[in-house]
């Protein structure tokens, strides 16, 4: 018998940012960023691994909105665009700091990053993200999941089931699409649980998905394994729960691998320490300085003095800390063994993006973690579907409602600095459930127009814009997003009570919004 | 309310005006004197923002931050002045309802809409509306009209949101906008029935059997401090683990 199973889930997912009226737009660097430091260097120790035969497991979410943008061909032409930015960026700084002992090697590595990426992108790949993730999905080796359309916090919508369903049916919809499979796993976004959702989740043929270590503990009756054993609805939806060590080691900010002395300083970055005149054509930003991605310092501890950074040290680092990792969550399941009449299981969840982008060494982590968990006797990586084919009874309970956010429910989502999104957002939907009723059989224009009052009321749903609001990053351009995709919607309402419609108008929001071009309005009909 | 907010710049706030600083204040919950001058206004809404930030870094928000570095190529601060300016979306007024959100075991977000013709039929002679809310505990499968544990709370008529706290977690409630005229109580919208999550284990834990009390410890139970506690305060704040929870 196998002494425990280690699940890795990452989530891949960003908010819909695609914005073709305009040359470039500062939003969309948030996609470039992540397939530059995390999504296409994944997938390059993907390869490594299957090169060398080594095996791996890993469960993925690539998020609905996620999935619109990287098959997209304007943000794909862009991307290519910013990739060759990058690449000049990498060629003066290699001319500025080429000779300097500490800062040339590095100048170079972000050089071969970005070429590496480019060659990736546009040679091996064909532009085709979504297509190389398939690639190890149908070898097994990946299992990919889905999530909420537009990444919504559900609990929020947990009186509407028809807004409930359609988040879960575009889903599944853009995945099938996608991916040609449907997906037996549904990432809750942010862990947003609450009792009721299992039955929607059901409805979809949904097989499992996961919830924080505090909703699942709290559930009702109490999980007798604790988190080292997923629970079963009572309709035989499985639950896996969070484990809260795993988390911990890499999630916290102070004590977490990535606050570690010797890897890369997330926050010094010669966007902001160059003079503007020198970073600021490579940024595309006007005046306004912004992240450039070239970092040269190391955490070094909490102090504004940072050493260099030196990126061998940083990788052995990081092998370091995935065998502690590994050593950690093996002494963890003997104890716990000692108390189950199975092997246990540690679930451990991260958002895709923490690794590489923020945690400059965790695509290193991971390829280490992999391949120390192949040659060591110990604990067995799996996915979360095969572990429901292997244990498909396990104990009844439902979980109570809980988040991973801040506090641990809904704090984050309903805030004072977001909470006037909900009263918009719910309008559109009630008139969105509405005019669905009204209009039950249409096609034609009509129904691209219901399609595209669909699409808008999804958007004004997403999650993103309420983090943002509460975070004080990019707060404006998240509000815009919430206003916009309200106003769209109410401006299609007015259309078909008036019955009035701006053909012209339409035809560009469906151009500018186009995600989910398979959506059904009808999914927003009043559930019987 | 918090704000994440280091380093924001005193710059951002000296371009609002008098009226956008003070709603900013009053949303921040300062109770800040209307006639109170402006640099007293931008001082109090800074220390109270650097109080927060504080609070939130000691408070493990570690999880958000993280969450947020996502988006890290914008400019790392943007708070959403707007909100001081007119709302890009009105809100309607043809219908009348209540809509409350749970946001934790004890707070709940209650927001409502009073259509013109419903506010001119509850005005009072004067032109004036008496407006509360009603918030009644409730239990399964109860009838409409069974008698009920309930407070009420005064809203005033300009206001359309409230956090409310509730005073029992695990507990049922449903909310009913309401107003009063000639001392008679009319119900102008409810809610549906709000179930307020669990904050703490049911004392069932301690007679849990040896393995399970055991796994459960080695599952974090005590980080989150979610077990039941000696004293009988039910609005005991949960602290915020390192882990987001």
């Amino acid at each position: 018998m196998e002494p425990g199973y280690l699940a890795l889930v990452l989530n891949a997912h960003l908010p819909f940012v695609r914005q073709p009226e305009y040359p470039h737009f500062l939003e969309e660097k948030w996609l470039f960023e992540a397939l530059s430091e995390t999504y296409l260097p994944l997938l390059r120790l993907f390869r490594r691994l299957e090169a060398e035969e080594i095996p791996f497991r890993l469960t993925i979410n690539l998020s609905p909105t996620l999935c619109s943008m990287l098959g997209d061909a304007v943000l794909g032409e862009r991307y290519l665009g910013y990739l060759d930015g990058q690449l000049a960026l990498a060629r003066r700084e290699v001319e500025r700091v080429g000779s300097d002992p500490a800062f040339g090697p590095l100048a170079r590595l972000y050089g071969e990053l970005y070429l590496s990426d480019r060659d990736d992108f546009a040679v091996l790949y064909e532009r085709d993200i979504l297509a190389a993730f398939d690639y190890f999905y149908k070898k097994g080796k990946l299992e990919l999941i889905t999530s909420a359309a537009t990444h919504s916090f559900l609990p929020i919508y947990r009186d509407s089931r028809e807004a409930v369903s359609a988040q879960i049916e575009t889903a599944l919809v853009a995945h099938r699409r996608a991916f040609g499979k449907h997906p037996s796993g549904f990432w809750l976004p942010h862990l947003g649980w609450y009792p009721g959702i299992e039955e929607v989740l059901h409805a979809y043929n949904i097989q499992y998905s996961i919830v924080a270590t505090r909703g699942g503990l709290l559930g009702d009756p109490i999980p007798k394994a604790g988190s080292f054993a997923p629970v079963q609805c009572p309709n035989g939806l499985t639950i896996f729960i969070r484990d809260a060590a795993a988390t911990e080691a890499v999630w916290s900010e102070d004590s977490g691998y990535p606050g570690d002395p010797l890897y890369r300083d997330f926050y010094r970055d010669i966007g902001f320490d160059l003079p503007l005149d020198y970073v600021g054509p490579y940024m595309d930003a006007g005046s306004t300085r912004i992240f450039s991605g070239f970092k040269y310092w190391a955490v070094t501890g909490k102090t504004a003095d940072k050493k260099p950074y030196d990126r061998k040290a940083a990788l052995a680092r990081a092998d370091e800390h995935a065998a502690s990792f590994l050593a950690d969550r093996l002494a963890m399941a003997k104890d716990a063994a000692l108390c189950m009449d199975r092997p246990p299981l540690m679930v451990a969840p991260y958002d895709a993006e923490l690794f590489g982008h923020w945690w400059f060494e965790g695509p290193a982590w991971i390829e280490a973690l992999f391949r120390r968990a192949a040659r060591e006797p110990g604990l067995k990586l799996i996915t979360l579907g095969e572990y429901c084919r292997a244990y498909p009874e396990n104990q009844v309970s439902v979980p109570e409602f809980s988040s991973w956010g801040d506090g641990g429910y809904a704090e984050v989502w309903i805030d004072g600095a977001n909470d006037w999104i909900y009263r918009h957002a719910f309008k559109s939907v009630d008139r969105m459930i509405e005019l669905s009723e009204r209009f039950p059989d249409e096609s034609g224009l009509r129904e691209r127009i219901l399609n595209q009052a669909a699409r808008e009321v999804l958007l004004a749903m997403g999650s993103d814009w309420a983090l943002l609001l509460r975070a004080g990053k990019s707060a404006s351009f998240a509000r815009r997003q919430v206003e916009d995709a309200v106003t769209n919607f109410n401006k299609i309402y007015e259309m078909l009570s008036s019955n009035t419609v701006g053909t012209e108008w339409i035809t560009k929001l469906e151009k500018r919004n186009n995600l989910f071009p398979e959506i059904n309005y009808r999914m927003f009909r009043k559930k019987r | 309310m918090a704000f994440q907010n280091s380093g924001v710049k005193l710059e951002k706030f000296e371009s609002l005006s008098d009226e956008a600083l003070h709603a900013l204040a009053d949303r921040m919950g300062l109770g800040i004197p209307p006639d109170l001058e402006r640099v007293f206004v931008v001082e109090e809404i800074l220390v109270a923002l650097e109080e927060d930030s504080d609070e939130r870094r000691s408070g493990g928000v570690a999880s958000l931050r993280i969450e947020e570095t996502k988006f890290s190529s914008s400019d790392p601060v943007d708070m959403d002045f707007g909100r001081d300016g007119p709302p890009a979306i009105s809100p309607s007024t043809c219908d009348t309802f209540i809509r409350v959100l749970v946001r934790d075991p004890s707070w709940a977000f209650a927001f409502w809409e009073i259509s013109d013709t419903e506010r001119a039929s509850i005005a009072s002679a004067d032109g004036r509306l008496s407006l509360f809310l009603r918030v009644s505990e409730t239990t399964d499968g109860e009838k409409a009209d069974a008698k009920r544990d309930f407070f009420d709370i005064p809203i005033s008529e300009d206001d359309s949101q409230w956090y409310l706290n509730l005073p029992r977690p695990k507990s049922r409630y449903r909310i009913e906008l309401c107003s009063r005229i000639d001392g008679r109580v009319r119900m102008l919208a409810k809610s549906r029935d709000l179930a307020v999550p669990r904050q703490l284990l049911d004392s069932l834990s301690s007679k849990l059997e040896t393995d399970a009390a055991e796994l459960l410890r080695l599952s974090g139970l005590e980080s989150l401090d979610i077990e039941p506690v000696s004293d009988d305060n039910p609005q005991r704040i949960i602290k915020a683990g390192l882990t987001g929870e």
